[in-house]
């Protein structure tokens, strides 16, 4: 894309100002705080807070924006499929920001499609909750979120109507082989470079295929400290459902530890907190195949960004460092972990 | 010319860092100036080694492919039955790798050239799976030679590396 073909990022205030007067169906509002989160990459997320009125009576709301970037989403999942997923689990035990609207229409704020959701209060950040002060509140949310991950396990998938917008496995080698095959395939529509250790990685994957699983569940997808929102002690809300589908709910364990989650707690109390709360039996040799998984899961969420950069013009600088470093970094780390 | 590239660099980060982001109090513009910092240091690295890594790379892979091929023509040689994975396939993808020529292209593409034979291998193994227990040994070579090169890799990207572990601020 040619910078001068590229659409001015960001959000205009005062267009998003006019929009929510519009649709909160208020007689005065004012955007108090427009602010772009630093931290996940796969789209753009805004935090909106307004202050207005509606006949006599004064409010306040706090919202958040999520929109593919100028070029493009990041994941190869689209935007709507991630709305339906905050929509679905909105009244269900498993929580989330509560999902409010889903719009298309570019001339409403200047891009297209986004979607609105309910901010949360509390906090996302690990620095906060690494504070060396602060171990002991680490090990209640560490305890929290194990038993909040046995709610999404648990969870009734099917009422939820999450069975409707996604891929359902029919046994058990699909909970791995649907979603292997759906990144292998974002990675090969960019036409990355040949890369050896990448193709090494599919084909262990392929090879070692689990072939039981207790149950189909939801699956989280992005499990990690920066991913859920907490307040207190407590984890108020799962954040980052991008990635989500249906499979083995040992994915999301090796996507914990993967993350660190265990900087938490250690991996043997969360895992008890976990069962304790009703979460299927843990198993640590599918947890290690779907720690392999995830890098080759990062690679094809990743890589592909590169081929954005040619004649044609580049990207942000931010996209060349997410696009290299996560990759080769998890190029490595997944080779170590199939013993070489 | 002077200064050199890497000098030039240099030079860059120097304003990046004691200049320009000390200023930039907006969150997301700051995180784009550090990403910009470590683009930086990956490009020094890769200005002075990338040749030599090339180099290496392409020796290296030669060099399994070569053993690859040896062993798959005295396989196909063996196998009267026909029964075997079809090891003259596979002598013939590695063959591809022998007859480009060195210098053709430039380091980049050649590289490319002869990792996209690495690949096909590959491809070939798994296809042939199960058949013979050379194919297993075959592929132990394979990734062996895969764990090598993403050594060499590593050094020139390390800096651009992004951990997802929590750390405190």
């Amino acid at each position: 894309m040619s910078a001068a073909d590229r659409k001015a990022a960001g959000l205009d205030r005062g267009r998003v100002g006019a929009y929510l007067k519009e649709r909160l169906a208020a007689d005065t509002l004012e955007v108090t705080q427009l602010r772009r989160n630093v931290g996940g990459m796969s789209r753009e997320t805004w935090f909106v807070e307004v202050s207005g009125t509606r006949g006599a009576t004064p409010f306040t709301d706090a919202l958040t924006f999520r929109v593919d970037h100028p070029e493009g989403s990041v994941v190869p999942v689209d935007l709507e499929r991630e709305y339906r997923v905050f929509a679905a689990l909105t009244p269900t035990e498993v929580p989330v920001a509560e999902a409010l609207w889903y719009e298309t229409d570019e001339s409403l704020i200047g891009r297209a499609p986004f979607y609105v959701r309910r901010t949360v209060p509390g906090s996302a950040s690990a620095g906060k909750l690494f504070a060396p002060d602060n171990a002991e509140a680490r090990r209640r949310i560490g305890r929290h979120l194990a038993e909040r991950l046995a709610a999404v396990h648990t969870l009734d998938w099917r009422a939820a109507g999450l069975g409707e917008f996604m891929a359902v496995p029919e046994r058990p080698e699909d909970c791995a082989l649907l979603e292997l095959a759906h990144y292998e395939q974002a990675y090969r529509a960019a036409e990355p470079e040949p890369m050896p250790v990448v193709e090494a990685l599919f084909s262990w994957l392929k090879r070692n295929v689990p072939t039981e699983v207790e149950r189909v569940s939801l699956v989280w997808g992005d499990v990690g400290v920066g991913n859920f929102i907490y307040r207190g002690d407590r984890v108020v809300a799962l954040t980052d459902w991008e990635q989500a589908h249906l499979g083995d709910p040992m994915k999301d364990w090796a996507s914990a530890l993967w993350r660190g989650a265990d900087a938490l707690l250690p991996r043997e109390e969360m895992f008890e907190a976990y069962e304790k709360a009703g979460g299927p039996r843990i198993d640590e040799e599918r947890i290690h195949y779907y720690s392999v998984f995830i890098d080759a899961e990062y690679v094809c969420t990743s890589f592909p960004l590169l081929s954005e950069f040619g004649p044609q013009g580049v990207r942000d600088a931010t996209f060349a460092r997410l696009g290299m470093g996560v990759p080769y970094m998890c190029m490595d780390h997944g080779l170590g972990a199939i013993g070489y | 010319m002077r200064p050199s590239p890497e000098e030039l660099l240099d030079s860059l980060r120097l304003s990046l860092n004691e200049t320009l982001l000390p200023k930039v109090e907006d969150r997301w513009a700051r995180y784009v100036g550090t990403a910009m910092d470590l683009v930086l240091q990956h490009l020094k690295l890769r200005l002075a080694h990338e040749g030599d890594v090339l180099a290496e790379d392409d020796a290296d892979m030669l060099a399994v492919l070569a053993s690859l091929g040896t062993r798959a023509a005295a396989l196909a040689e063996q196998d009267t039955a026909g029964t075997a994975p079809r090891w003259e396939e596979l002598a013939g993808l590695v063959g591809a790798a022998r007859t480009a020529e060195a210098g053709e292209h430039g380091a980049t593409a050649r590289n490319e050239e002869l990792r996209g034979v690495v690949v096909a291998v590959m491809r070939w193994l798994d296809e042939a799976d199960g058949a013979d227990p050379a194919v297993e040994e075959m592929r132990d070579e394979v990734y062996r030679l895969v764990r090598r090169q993403v050594d060499r890799t590593r050094p020139l990207v390390e800096p651009l590396f992004m951990s997802f572990r929590p750390v405190a601020s």
